[in-house]
């Protein structure tokens, strides 16, 4: 089966589906609101669910288009589309906020299709971001086109890997903002680390850290290990990284930092899947952690509105590391 | 301080809070129990707390360290809104708070809580950092201040935040000044009026300017007149006695909506940084024209409510209530019509309202434009534009203007564009108090009020003051009922000059 997806005709729908909703309210109990685009490339085919409540766990705070571009391995090529429109009443509101979403079905012959179509339906003047749910399609011809509908791409690198990040690294250096989970991973634990560096004391020992050991559990290190110790090596020039395996405590690769000094030790590390203890010689402290929705590791990245020299140029350091003992 | 953190990435991370201790002092309180220690844990929730952080609870009751660990978990758990209570960080939280009891006027107090301090220090590495809380009666501020003498230096900074009221008049808050001022300088007092700290009040700032199209229409050629209303449904609550020597001119008008109307007319500063932006509101509070005591009457109304029946349920009028004396002249209702002077705003009247038992809770700025100058079309004409700020209960932005109504023939009718703020979302923001500790804690006085603002509202208010001090005649009270708009002299203080409250 295939039909043309025309951008009018859905544009057209949806003005019919607000219509229809609007219908037996006040005239404020709905609130259309729209901050940006979001396109959603997915080849998930059990995703359906998941996939829409994490949508409507960001539309709290980033109400905008969905447009969801589903691609299914079919024997003959397909091309459909249809719209809906999603309300939630926020806590003590009396307001409704409601988004928009177009799903596109595609097999992946018809993306150039995808493509055009697409042109024609991001919002006006607002920002287009395009999240690859499955990264493999980063590698993929057919899927490059769809790569130009937005200068913001968000990924999530862990299935692949560390090898998939010579191609972020590129997408970067051609001017795309590049978005990782696996480094919005990341944020707990720098966070809690940068909390413990307020300390004036600490502060003056950082020139002492000789030696910083990340603590690992699986067969590797996983990319943010490796996005880790690109974004320490600058911060502590005199420090040598060792990437040391570890039995896990907490889901995910991830299990410790030491830093070693001549002077003092600190260990930020997990205690369980949702703490995380910094130790000193003098006090153990600990802080909630707890392993993140994904609705909530992109809410992260979408708050970051223009660039993100940080995590720029820890990528590019990633790609192009210092020499690791292990 | 934060500079020389190389781990920080303000882009994603919080304002990191530095190595402290926070002495409370009236622990056992009202306030400590609602707001302070509850938004303390939040903070903690969210990893906003340092790793080396403790808490001082201290006042008369006697209890032990766990007791009072104890007590304040059932607070926590009572009043924690909109999160949910972590067991294991409570734990954590919990093994860093401690209390000393004592009389605030007692020296041996102050040597227990030195020893005290030294201690925590120690144990939860605190850097010798403290924060100073005084959450007990305006009366022994500068009895505890004192009391601070010795401690007000050592290891680490110090740092003193005062809860309102400053003082009960202009007199008072300069009393005030001089005894705190004897051991804190003005960098190290911290004066809290937790409007600032609203997330709705801190967006005026973000909506005035970081959207150039509205600053140019700013001004008395553009702006008939600003409304500024913050209303409650409820009564005295049990703070009767409170109450009554406040009322609502010195409770809201002096402190939080003088903060408001400075955020609405103030100029821009030329950064974001603490000193210029106080020193703008300031420069507009002192603007604000002091009332001659005969034009008193022209410009401001008190009220008073008296019984009625809400909704089938019959309420007390305020005369009526626990702890309140039943010849009290108290206003719990206060109307005032502002006038600023200066280039900006000239002519421009600011009419500012608050009051217990109105028929809603709301607070909002209304910015109500100048008609056009020449309308034309027939019929209704065109109504002047309308710009709503909503702090609270739906905080937002609403802009009414007129729109033709479909159909033949060019009918005007108004219409209105909303933005509902994050927190309309469904997202949680952070309280005031949350903010405001974490601003006090990393030493950002922006959202804190300092002596000349306090001085300057005062000056505002002070003939008003003395002139419903000093009232004679019949007992004016009660002027209104409970469950409405207020005394029909407030709607009359606005049509001398043409205007009408509008309907929150
Ligand atoms: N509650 C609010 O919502 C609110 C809002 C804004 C501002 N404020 C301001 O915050 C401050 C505290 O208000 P609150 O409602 O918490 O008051 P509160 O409930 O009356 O508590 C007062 C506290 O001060 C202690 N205290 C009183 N006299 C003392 C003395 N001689 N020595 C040692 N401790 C003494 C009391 O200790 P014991 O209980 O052990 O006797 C109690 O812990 C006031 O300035 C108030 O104006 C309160």
């Amino acid at each position: 089966m295939i039909t043309a997806v025309q951008p009018e005709k859905l544009l057209k729908e949806l003005e019919h589906v607000w219509a229809e909703l609007g219908k037996g309210h006040p005239a404020d109990a709905l609130l259309r609101a729209c901050s940006m685009t979001m396109l959603v490339a997915t080849t998930d085919p059990k995703d359906e669910v998941d996939l829409k409540n994490t949508l409507a766990d960001l539309m709290r705070a980033h109400p905008g288009r969905m447009i969801i571009v589903r691609i299914v391995d079919e024997p003959e090529p397909v091309l459909s589309a249809n719209v809906t429109a999603q309300c939630l009443l926020a806590f003590g509101g009396r307001q409704q906020l409601c988004c928009e979403s177009i799903e596109i079905r595609t097999t992946r012959d018809r993306l150039a299709d995808v493509y055009s179509a697409s042109l024609g339906l991001t919002v006006a003047d607002l920002p287009v971001l395009l999240w690859v749910k499955d990264i493999r399609l980063l590698q993929e011809s057919s899927f490059q086109p769809m790569l130009q509908l937005a200068r913001t791409i968000l990924v999530d690198s862990v299935p692949l890997g560390p090898s998939i990040l010579p191609a972020l690294n590129e997408r970067r250096r051609a001017g795309w903002r590049v978005k990782d989970l696996a480094w919005t991973r990341c944020t707990a634990w720098r966070e809690t680390l940068a909390q413990a560096f307020e300390s004036t004391c600490l502060q003056g020992r950082i020139p002492e850290i000789t030696k910083v050991e990340i603590a690992y559990a699986g067969a590797n290190p996983s990319v943010s290990g490796l996005y880790l110790r690109s974004w320490l090596a600058p911060r502590l020039p005199q420090a040598v990284f060792e990437f040391v395996p570890c039995p896990p405590r907490r889901n995910g690769n991830l299990q410790a930092l030491r830093f070693h000094s001549t002077t003092q030790e600190l260990e930020l590390r997990a205690v369980d899947d949702a703490t995380l203890e910094i130790v000193t010689s003098s006090l153990t402290t600990r802080v909630l952690a707890p392993a993140r929705a994904e609705a909530d590791l992109v809410e992260e990245e979408l708050s970051i509105l223009g660039d993100d020299p940080v995590y720029e140029a820890t990528l590019a350091a990633t790609i192009a590391p210092a020499p690791i003992a292990k | 301080m934060a500079d020389a953190n190389p781990f920080q990435d303000p882009q994603r991370f919080e304002r990191r809070v530095p190595p402290c201790a926070v002495v409370i002092f009236g622990a056992n309180g009202d306030l400590t129990k609602r707001k302070l220690v509850p938004s303390l844990y939040r903070l903690a929730i969210e990893r906003r707390l340092p790793q080396g952080f403790a808490i001082v609870g201290t006042s008369r009751t006697p209890m032990t360290d766990e007791a009072f660990r104890e007590k304040m978990e059932a607070s926590v758990r009572e009043h924690l809104e909109n999160s949910h209570f972590d067991e294991a960080v409570w734990l954590e939280f919990a093994r860093g708070l401690y209390y000393v009891a004592g009389d605030l006027g007692d020296a041996g107090l102050y040597t227990e809580l030195t020893n005290r301090l030294a201690t925590v220090a120690e144990e939860r590495q605190t850097g010798g950092n403290i924060l100073f809380y005084l959450s007990t009666q305006p009366s022994q501020y500068a009895t505890v201040a004192r009391g601070l003498a010795g401690l007000a230096k050592g290891n680490g900074w110090r740092r003193l935040v005062v809860e309102k009221p400053f003082g009960h008049d202009d007199q008072s808050a300069r009393e005030l000044e001089v005894a705190l001022h004897e051991y804190f300088t003005e960098d190290q007092l911290y004066r809290i009026d937790h409007y600032l700290g609203k997330e709705t009040v801190q967006n005026i700032l973000a909506f005035r300017f970081g959207n150039p199209i509205f600053e140019p229409l700013w001004n008395r050629q553009y702006i008939d007149h600003v409304q500024i209303t913050a209303a409650e449904s409820i009564g005295v609550e049990g703070r009767g006695a409170y109450y009554q020597e406040a009322g609502a001119l010195r409770d809201m008008i002096q402190n939080h909506l003088l903060q408001v109307l400075s955020t609405v007319a103030m100029e821009p500063s030329a950064v974001f940084e603490p000193t210029a932006v106080r020193d703008e509101r300031a420069k507009l509070l002192r603007s604000i024209r002091p009332l001659k005591p005969e034009d008193v009457a022209a410009h401001a109304v008190a009220g008073q409510y008296g019984p009625a029946a809400i909704g089938g349920k019959d309420v007390p009028g305020f005369r009526g209530e626990p702890g309140v004396n039943p010849q009290a002249m108290t206003d719990t209702y206060a109307a005032v019509t502002f006038l600023v002077d200066n280039w900006r705003w000239a002519g421009v009247p600011f009419y500012v309202r608050s009051g217990k038992r109105m028929p809603k809770r709301v607070t909002d700025i209304a910015i109500r434009f100048r008609p056009v100058p020449h309308s034309l079309f027939a019929n209704e004409s065109a109504r002047p534009n309308l710009l709503i700020l909503r702090i609270q209960p739906e905080e937002g932005i609403s802009l009414r203007f007129s729109s033709k109504q479909p159909g033949s023939g060019m009918n005007l009718r108004p219409v209105s564009m909303d933005f509902n703020y994050g927190t309309s979302f469904g997202m949680r923001t952070p309280t005031a108090y949350e903010t405001l500790l974490v601003d006090a804690m990393a030493g950002d006085p922006t959202l804190y009020t300092r002596q000349d603002m306090v001085e300057a509202s005062w000056a505002a208010v002070q003939p008003i003051v003395d002139a419903w001090g000093n009232r004679t005649g019949p007992d004016p009270f009660p002027n209104y009922a409970a469950g409405t708009w207020g005394p029909a002299a407030s709607d009359e203080m606005l049509a001398a000059r043409g205007h009408v409250w509008r309907v929150p």
